[in-house]
């Protein structure tokens, strides 16, 4: 061992691109300024996390060393579904989410795999979705408010869904269109020769080939459906339709924050973070290739 | 789009191609244009009429030279730079340390980038019960450690208001600037760092003349990117603040949120969303241009 790491042999010294030194000693400091860093980030978060399990009796604590998460209670979570019918709102934003990744998968795989195969006149359908791209979604909310009353669709799951879908579809495209390019047109064309029609060819040679780039879509698509709020909020106006971000909204704002409630907003809002943070978590290394090549919306 | 992919069918049956490529792209085309382009133009023909009668009329637009409404332009443009250039900074050095071949590198990376799986109510949440003016972490930590004496309302104060709600929306948008950041960092050659530091450029030299230029164009485009997002963002700021305290986050989202569903005025609410998109659409066009600019002179100075 040698701790001043002058002499540059230790195991990644043969990595070159450490531009900022070698040795030992300076990749034990660089990893602890990361680890720090990367703790102050995800702090927020984790901070909810932890003060959820907290006795929801005893939330509310002027001394510092109180206020640090000493227990491990789960009364809060007991609360938050039983009283601010958290489970309903679960549900809605579920049925929604499944949905929206389902039709937007479906109308876009299609379209990204004609718009990175098959020649055709498309520039039409470039523009839109260039334009859909550009267009911010608050400039739309209100005219698809106004939209989906004449449609008698608001307040109900297909209007949500189509609404999310919308905004998902141009991304998915993309991404897709992007990965459709990354498989060798060779594939396609020894399965044309050997005699298969343009559906076998999709059925057994493009869809087996393009589930990673379907999975970045997927997840992408119900992380986007599941955390949004501009669009449930207007959209959903019963009660009983609130997605979860719209319905833990609804039942805290206003309401006289006590100790129970505190912690009522801690355990619910973490509950609703679950589903996005591991499927994120799981799929984090497709979704960042996908970032990339669809230039992000959302 | 790139030629050298050859796509299938090339050859023969030309009206055939036609049709089924219209067909597959035809879902989505109708889908997009019934649900946002015909909004858009609806938004953008609201904003030129009166309410009721459907006159053409520039009032809307004359309401937008309000000193409120500029108020909360400002207030936007604040919190789109302001948010910026606190994940630039943070995402520069972050990437470059991330780069490194650190123990741990890619969960690291994961951790960096989860700010965008989370949903906003969590964000919001997280960010109230933190600065919270009894009970919340910040406050507590200032009192242990003497630095406060009084309680501080990082949210319900005049001054500090805007910049929390500003370093939310930063928390928020980082991880999409990092990615762009880091990618570009991949994409530049070992081999360039190496001769430098044969050269004897030290570690300063090094950031200053090789992976800052390099990364000019991608901090720009993430930046101008990132800063629209977060003009336009409405959620953050409306679950943190509401536009309070005495409007001093107001931003134009808010403004347009308020007018329609509270002040039930159509024409204000589209006019106030379509400058929101011209304001967006003039900064990308800015930048972009920028960025040719700086190409052309790099180009004219290495012939």
């Amino acid at each position: 061992m040698n701790p001043q790491g002058t002499s540059g042999t230790n195991e990644y010294s043969a990595s070159s691109f450490s531009w900022l030194g070698k040795g030992q000693f300076r990749t034990t400091i660089l990893t602890l300024v990361a680890l720090l860093a990367v703790f102050v980030i995800i702090f927020p978060f984790f901070w909810i996390v932890l003060c959820s399990f907290k006795d929801p009796e005893q939330f509310l604590s002027l001394g510092l060393k109180e206020s640090l998460p000493n227990t491990f209670n789960i009364n809060s979570y007991k609360l938050a579904l039983e009283r601010a019918n958290l489970s309903v709102w679960m549900l809605n934003s579920l049925i929604v989410a499944c949905a929206t990744t389902l039709l937007s998968l479906l109308v876009s795989t299609p379209a990204a795999f004609a718009l990175a195969r098959i020649r055709f006149r498309k520039k039409l359908f470039v523009l839109v979705l260039l334009i859909s791209y550009a267009i911010p979604s608050i400039l739309i909310v209100v005219p698809l408010f106004v939209l989906l009353a004449a449609l008698n669709l608001s307040n109900s799951y297909f209007g949500l869904i189509l609404v999310h879908a919308t905004l998902t579809i141009p991304f998915s495209t993309w991404v897709l269109q992007d990965f459709y390019h990354s498989i060798p047109p060779d594939l396609e064309e020894a399965a044309h020769m050997d005699g298969a029609n343009l559906y076998q060819v999709l059925r057994y040679v493009i869809l087996p080939l393009s589930i990673p780039g379907v999975l970045a879509a997927g997840v992408y698509s119900f992380i986007l459906s599941w955390n949004d709020f501009l669009f449930a909020l207007v959209i959903m106006n019963d009660a009983e339709m609130f997605t979860a971000p719209v319905g833990i909204h609804a039942y805290f704002t206003g309401r006289n924050i006590v100790e129970s409630v505190w912690a009522q907003l801690m355990a619910a809002t973490t509950i609703v973070s679950l589903p996005s943070v591991i499927l994120f978590g799981f799929f984090q290394r497709f979704l960042m290739s996908g970032f990339l090549s669809g230039a992000v919306k959302g | 789009m790139s030629n050298h992919d050859q796509p299938i069918f090339c050859g023969r049956y030309k009206h055939y191609r036609q049709i089924v490529g219209i067909m597959m792209v035809g879902p989505v085309t109708l889908l997009l244009s019934f649900l946002l382009i015909t909004p858009f133009v609806a938004a953008a023909w609201w904003s030129l009429t009166e309410g009721a009668t459907a006159d053409l009329t520039l009032r809307n637009y004359k309401w937008l030279g309000n000193p409120s409404t500029i108020d909360a332009f400002l207030t936007s443009l604040f919190m789109g730079i302001g948010s910026v250039m606190l994940e630039i900074f943070l995402a520069v050095p972050l990437a470059i340390l991330l780069n490194q071949p650190l123990p741990l590198r890619g969960v690291m990376r994961a951790a960096v980038t989860l700010p965008w799986a989370i949903p906003t109510v969590a964000v919001a949440a997280a960010f109230l019960w933190l600065s919270n003016t009894n009970y919340g972490l910040f406050n507590q930590i200032g009192f242990a450690t003497g630095i406060l004496k009084n309680p501080v309302s990082l949210l319900g104060s005049q001054h500090l208001a805007l910049l929390s709600v500003t370093v939310a929306h930063a928390w928020k948008g980082l991880p999409l600037v990092f990615i762009i950041i880091l990618a570009s960092l991949q994409s530049l050659p070992d081999e360039l760092l190496e001769a430098a530091r044969v050269d004897g450029a030290g570690t300063w030299s090094r950031f200053r003349y090789i992976i800052l230029p390099h990364l000019k164009a991608s901090i720009a485009l993430s930046a101008v990117l990132s800063g629209i997002y977060n003009f336009s963002l409405f959620d953050i700021t409306f679950l943190l603040t509401g536009g309070g305290p005495a409007g001093k986050t107001l931003t134009l989202p808010l403004l347009l949120y308020f007018e329609q569903f509270k002040a039930f005025d159509r024409g204000h609410a589209a006019v106030t969303g379509i400058s929101i998109f011209m304001a967006s659409l003039l900064a990308l066009i800015l930048v972009f241009f920028l960025i040719s600019l700086d190409r052309k002179k790099l180009g004219t100075k290495q012939r």
